[in-house]
């Protein structure tokens, strides 16, 4: 791996990073991918997010829904954990809790394919350091 | 639950957002971007002097002023330093450490490196708990890449800055994230706490210069090198800046970790992020900094959270722990658990912790079993006093924070309990008495049947008798009955 | 050699920099009871763990009681061996 030798290197990771995700600025929207981020700390494990996470993949296989499926850490929403963060391109994120596979189902058929609303989502109430 | 955006994610920033085995996902959110301007634009005394005005502190639970701590550290002219991140967090209900080591670990190696810039070490190390299988193996993956990198290593951008991070593991106990404990525990001694001074900052692991701080404390660091001392030092109360995670559980709807500004008020935590008590139940109590800290009543649910405001009410900070208790938590016992933890977690080194901690506890358990005097209640605060005075470690000084912040603020409980000889809370086992009334009875028999020590006797269809001497207050009667013909008192 | 002024019970003591609480107090005849401490003069050895807490005594803008036997002094310490608070402690801590 290449090392990284000064501050440029370091906007390059970054740049390639948000580019790959469609997340830059000027990134063309319809290239941006809906990401699914299952919350995946000892919490979240011990209530089953592994097998969440699994069922996403294959879900979003079977549906031939074009998404970036990653694992992330605590929310900190513990009490509604197993907890997943849904990104639909062009929308705010929502934050799905208590999920499991029905809900998985649920979050793909109607709030990703068709933008139904979804019971079950959780307010997201923190401001971020960019707030 | 209302959606008002009472917190702000410094310490979490990353927590739930980025994917913590990636550093690629790191950097595009700026990270490592801090130890970069560091090494490549910023002396350490400037780096030091930005940490001193943002005005963090250490969120280890001391709440030391990190800037200066470094600043110590720095001045101890020594070949060999170390930077040393205390991942012990021993705090019964505490998780936050785990949660940024399990989310975000490369802003605590980041702020290491940037430590070690700062005071002059190449060398740091994570002291972390062995029952954190997942946060372990994240961190050394973490170290993989970032050494991958170049970003941990020789020669760090180019800047003649080397930096080395390892790992040791610790068995869990609590006193070992006592600095001084934690450093004998990394050398292979005993985990037993020693004398300051010296200071770890003079001389700690293998007695060199050895710079301590908390996951939380390091995890601050990168965003006050990126976004400005002056913008974190705006957040916060006059002498406690930034954000603390707390650990919110008990009695409360949304258990969890939430991050606020110093300054919000407990009730804002408790009722407008923690969603209020459990069952629409009343709000009793909370306990803050862990078996250190102590009990606050209702009065002190609008005082803003800082360090200082934390200890004038008679308890702390600590590592932020929140826990909540309702109408139906006796005071006694919670002071008596957290006592029952302190002895377990004392390292027996020093006498007044050692032996009058278990006086303590002896006192309570006479309370709570109904045998105790009002004497025995200034008792407890005498030899509280005196262990706080005498012992030798934090561990010691603080342990009987709980009784004395608990008879302060409930001392009506205390009362209760030796001159009554009633628990208001329905707690206390011993101080129960099951009794059934005459007129109410209809002689089911029902009671008599599932009694499982044989204490009730009586007459199909005549009115049954529990023997008190014989009832070990079960309750299995109480819940049987379809009369309500059994009173609890 | 550097030395240090201090008071122990109102008495004027000057020591060399690094003595404890205990050998400054001895110095001017007074008397801190020790219990874990130890040091044999002849051999050399000294072990002072520290652990037995018979010997605090109070300092002056200290929040806490301190060790004699291993606390060293410092410039301007003022040291009571025998106030109210130390006592007590001692007697409980016994
Ligand atoms: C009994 C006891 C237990 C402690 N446990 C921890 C702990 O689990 N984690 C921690 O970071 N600090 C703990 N501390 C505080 C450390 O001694 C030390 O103050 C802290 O690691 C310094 O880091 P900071 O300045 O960043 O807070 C404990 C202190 C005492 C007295
Ligand atoms: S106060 Fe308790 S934990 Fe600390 S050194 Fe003394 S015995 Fe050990
Ligand atoms: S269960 Fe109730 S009604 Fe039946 S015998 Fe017992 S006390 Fe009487
Ligand atoms: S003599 Fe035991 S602590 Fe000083």
């Amino acid at each position: 791996m290449t090392k990284i030798k000064s501050p440029a290197d370091l906007k390059r990771i970054k740049n390639e990073v948000l580019l790959r995700n469609g997340l830059l600025e000027n990134s063309n929207k319809s290239e941006q991918v809906i990401q699914i981020k299952v919350g995946m700390a000892t919490c979240g494990i011990a209530s089953g997010a592994k097998e969440i996470m699994k069922y996403f993949i294959e879900e979003c296989d079977q549906l031939a829904v074009d998404a970036n499926i990653k694992q992330t850490g605590c929310l900190g929403y513990c009490y509604a954990e197993p907890m997943v963060e849904v990104t639909v391109p062009g929308a705010e994120p929502k934050v799905f809790g208590y999920v499991d596979n029905k809900k998985v189902q649920e979050i793909i058929e109607k709030y990703i394919i068709q933008g139904e609303k979804v019971e079950g989502e959780i307010p997201i109430s923190f401001r971020t350091i960019n707030d | 639950m209302t959606d008002t955006k009472k917190q702000l994610r410094i310490a979490l920033r990353n927590c739930g957002l980025i994917d913590p085995e990636q550093i690629e996902d790191y950097i595009a959110q700026d990270g490592y971007f801090a130890l970069g301007k560091c090494l490549t634009e910023l002396t350490p005394e400037i780096v030091i002097e930005e940490i001193k005005s943002s005005g963090l502190r250490g969120r280890g639970g001391g709440g030391f002023p990190t800037g200066l701590k470094w600043e110590i550290t720095k001045n101890v002219k020594n070949e060999q330093k170390y930077v040393v991140c205390n991942a012990d967090e021993g705090d019964p209900g505490a998780f936050m450490d785990r949660s940024i080591l399990e989310g975000d670990p490369h802003s605590v190696l980041e702020a290491m490196a940037i430590c070690g810039y700062c005071i002059g070490a190449n060398t740091g190390i994570i002291y972390i708990r062995a029952e954190y299988p997942l946060a372990i193996a994240r961190l050394k993956t973490a170290i993989k890449q970032a050494e991958e990198y170049g970003l941990i290593g020789d020669n760090i951008f180019d800047s003649g800055f080397n930096f080395k991070i390892e790992m040791r593991y610790g068995a869990g106990a609590f006193v070992c994230g006592e600095e001084t404990a934690l450093i004998h525990s990394m050398e292979g001694l005993r985990g037993e706490p020693t004398v300051k001074p010296p200071f770890p900052s003079v001389s700690g692991y293998m007695k060199k210069p050895t710079n301590v701080n908390n996951v939380e404390t390091f995890a601050s660091v990168p965003v006050i090198i990126n976004k400005g001392a002056s913008w974190f030092n705006k957040i916060g109360t006059e002498k406690s800046k930034g954000t603390k995670v707390f650990a919110l559980a008990g009695k409360i709807n949304n258990v969890g970790l939430v991050e606020v500004p110093m300054g919000t008020t407990l009730r804002e935590v408790i009722y407008e992020i923690g969603g209020g008590i459990m069952n629409g139940k009343e709000f009793k109590s909370v306990q803050t900094g862990g078996p250190s800290g102590g009990c606050l009543t209702k009065d002190f649910l609008d005082t803003p959270i800082d360090y200082d405001n934390l200890i004038a009410a008679g308890s702390m900070m600590g590592s932020g722990g929140m826990i909540v208790m309702d109408e139906d938590d006796c005071m006694v016992s919670i002071a008596k658990f957290y006592l029952e933890f302190t002895l377990e977690e004392s390292c027996g080194k020093c006498n007044p912790c050692r032996i009058g901690n278990k006086r303590l506890h002896e006192i309570l358990t006479k309370i709570t079993e109904g045998n105790g005097t009002v004497d025995d209640i200034e008792r407890l605060k005498v030899l509280s006093n005196v262990i706080k005075d005498t012992s030798l470690c934090g561990l010691g000084q603080s342990s009987p924070n709980p009784v004395l912040s608990t008879i302060a603020n409930f001392g009506d409980e205390y009362l209760a309990h030796v001159k009554d000889g009633k628990c208001p809370a329905g707690q206390c086992k011993s101080l129960l008495r099951y009794d059934i009334v005459e007129d109410l009875c209809t002689g089911c028999t029902l009671c008599f049947r599932n009694c499982p020590v044989g204490a009730i006797t009586g007459e199909r269809r005549l009115p049954h008798f529990i023997d008190q001497s014989l009832c070990i207050k079960c309750g299995v009667c109480f819940e049987k009955c379809k009369f309500d013909a059994i009173t609890l008192t | 050699m550097d030395t240090v002024n201090l008071t122990i019970d109102n008495k004027t003591v000057v020591v060399k920099k690094g003595t404890t609480i205990l050998e400054a107090a001895s110095g001017v005849g007074v008397h801190v009871p020790t219990l874990c401490h130890m040091k044999l003069d002849d051999l050399n050895i000294e072990n002072k763990p520290g652990g037995c807490r018979i010997c605090v005594v109070e300092v002056e803008g200290r929040r806490n009681l301190a060790p004699a036997c291993c606390t060293d002094v410092y410039e301007g310490m003022e040291v009571s061996t025998h106030s109210v608070r130390a006592i007590n402690a001692r007697r409980t801590v016994m």
